[in-house]
């Protein structure tokens, strides 16, 4: 009879045993890591492309500010105060009745100033899609301390229960726990399923979001391109000025016959520099197309289960972002310093 | 000339319009010989393509704000923040799991602990 109650009991152990390391296994079928990889890699570029915009967006707001400000002087403009300010004496900025209206300069006759754009609602898309992509970035961050707390978790559970069933078989006055080293061996397995389920519990979190957010996302980078087009073309025509000044000095020293060949080497030096600008500008620049479209192969590799084929395009997006800047990926990723580190990175995943 | 922008299709049809009107001006420009006059061909063409460079920066302005006003008056400023939203409460109810198994643990470690001083103690 004992021998039969040891056999199930044997039997029970080891078909529990074998029920959690076939559940481990068919967890870890289910996590890959690429996928999360990737997103992570999205994150950063976006965040990258999200802060660069916004510096850009500023720079020129504050650029056509200072050039309002700048053709009022220079053309002697009169200044007054517009009538509206007499509003602002009357207003309790406390009280109701709403907030009184700005106190404005008009010129002199009633001309409106110009106001300098801010470009506020550009900028704050830009920073709404880089929090999106700071959140991409923690959810896709590297579980392996979370699943090495979990793991450490469920196994002092696993002591602490074969710990209680000791204690409580002791105050009932019976025989020490004899299943404690079983316990602890489920609930070392448990702790290994439990530590791929977070995993895998982490990455379908990220197919979800990303899958759910990509109509969001295309419309987001859609204006958001729109937007970098303007900023491209407002560097261009800016270096296009330049470009034709230093090609008018340039001929103008030429055509001079009292003029040197070292001025004249020196004006086409200068034109030549000018030159490189316009033909780099924008070289540096993280395109919001290209966002748009790595987050849209993103979301098509989750909906085909990220399986390998929907990934390498998906990489292949990522990769053709990131390599649309390789002075901000530089700077990123100090490992890229030979323009091959980060090929080399995908293929070893 | 003022750059005159309704609507965003506009912009890019102004946009084709200011490249084709700089290359005709950069092309006069090739082709006139120097000349410091101002009413020589090489000076106006000199003074059309400035122009055309400033033409762009006002174009690209124009554009910015268009694209400004069109962020303010749609939707994907809330559903982006309400998709980021959603990606920091997936990332927190993760960690929480992770806590709460730490936190039974503990638990049962004490009850554990107690039991076990209760057991100890001198049955009266």
């Amino acid at each position: 009879m004992g021998v039969v109650m040891a056999r199930r009991r044997a039997a029970s152990h080891w078909w529990r045993h074998g029920l959690a390391a076939a559940a481990a296994v068919m967890v870890s079928a289910c996590v890959n890591p690429a996928f999360r990889q990737s997103i992570g890699e999205y994150g950063t570029l976006t965040k990258a492309a999200a802060a660069q915009q916004n510096a850009r967006v500023a720079q020129i707001a504050a650029a056509e500010a200072e050039r309002i400000r700048a053709d009022l002087a220079a053309r002697r403009a009169d200044l007054r105060l517009k009538p509206d300010c007499a509003a602002r004496l009357l207003s309790d900025p406390s009280g109701g009745g709403g907030p009184a209206p700005a106190c404005g300069l008009v010129e002199a006759g009633g001309k409106p100033v110009a106001q300098a754009p801010g470009f506020a609602n550009v900028i704050a898309l830009t920073a709404a899609l880089s929090d999106y992509a700071e959140e991409l970035i923690a959810l896709a961050a590297d579980s392996t301390e979370d699943q090495a707390a979990f793991a450490r978790s469920v196994t002092d559970l696993g002591t602490a229960v074969g710990g209680l069933e000791g204690a409580v078989r002791t105050a009932g006055g019976g025989a020490a726990a004899s299943d404690a080293p079983r316990i602890d061996a489920v609930a070392g397995l448990l702790a290994e399923t439990g530590s791929l389920y977070l995993a895998q519990r982490r990455a379908a979190v990220l197919k979800r979001i990303v899958v759910a957010a990509d109509p969001v996302v295309q419309a987001a980078t859609g204006l958001l391109s729109g937007a970098d087009d303007r900023v491209q073309l407002y560097y261009r025509a800016e270096l296009a000025t330049a470009l034709l000044q230093a090609q008018d000095h340039a001929s103008a020293v030429a055509s001079d016959p009292g003029s040197s060949v070292a001025d004249v080497r020196a004006a086409q030096d200068a034109l030549f520099a000018q030159l490189a600008a316009y033909n780099g500008q924008g070289a540096d620049t993280l395109r919001f197309q290209a966002i748009g479209e790595a987050h849209a192969k993103l979301a098509q590799a989750a909906r085909a289960g990220a399986s390998p084929r929907a990934l390498e395009a998906a990489i292949a997006a990522i990769v053709h972002l990131a390599g649309t800047a390789d002075s901000t990926l530089d700077a990123l990723d100090g490992k890229r310093a030979d323009g091959r580190g980060r090929r080399r990175t995908w293929q070893s995943r | 000339m003022a750059v005159k922008v309704n609507g965003l299709a506009a912009w890019s049809d102004a946009h084709q319009a200011l490249a084709e009107n700089m290359a005709s001006a950069l092309q006069l420009l090739q082709d006139a010989p120097y000349s410091a006059d101002p009413a020589s061909p090489y000076q106006q063409a000199q003074a059309a393509a400035q122009a055309l460079a400033g033409q762009g920066r006002e174009l690209a302005v124009l554009g910015l704000g268009q694209i400004d006003a069109a962020i303010a008056g749609g939707p994907e400023m809330a559903q982006i923040a309400a998709s980021a939203a959603q990606a920091k409460r997936e990332a927190d109810l993760l960690a929480k799991a992770t806590k709460t198994v730490g936190k039974i643990s503990a638990a049962v470690g004490s009850v554990s602990a107690l039991v076990g001083k209760i057991a100890a103690l001198p049955l009266v």
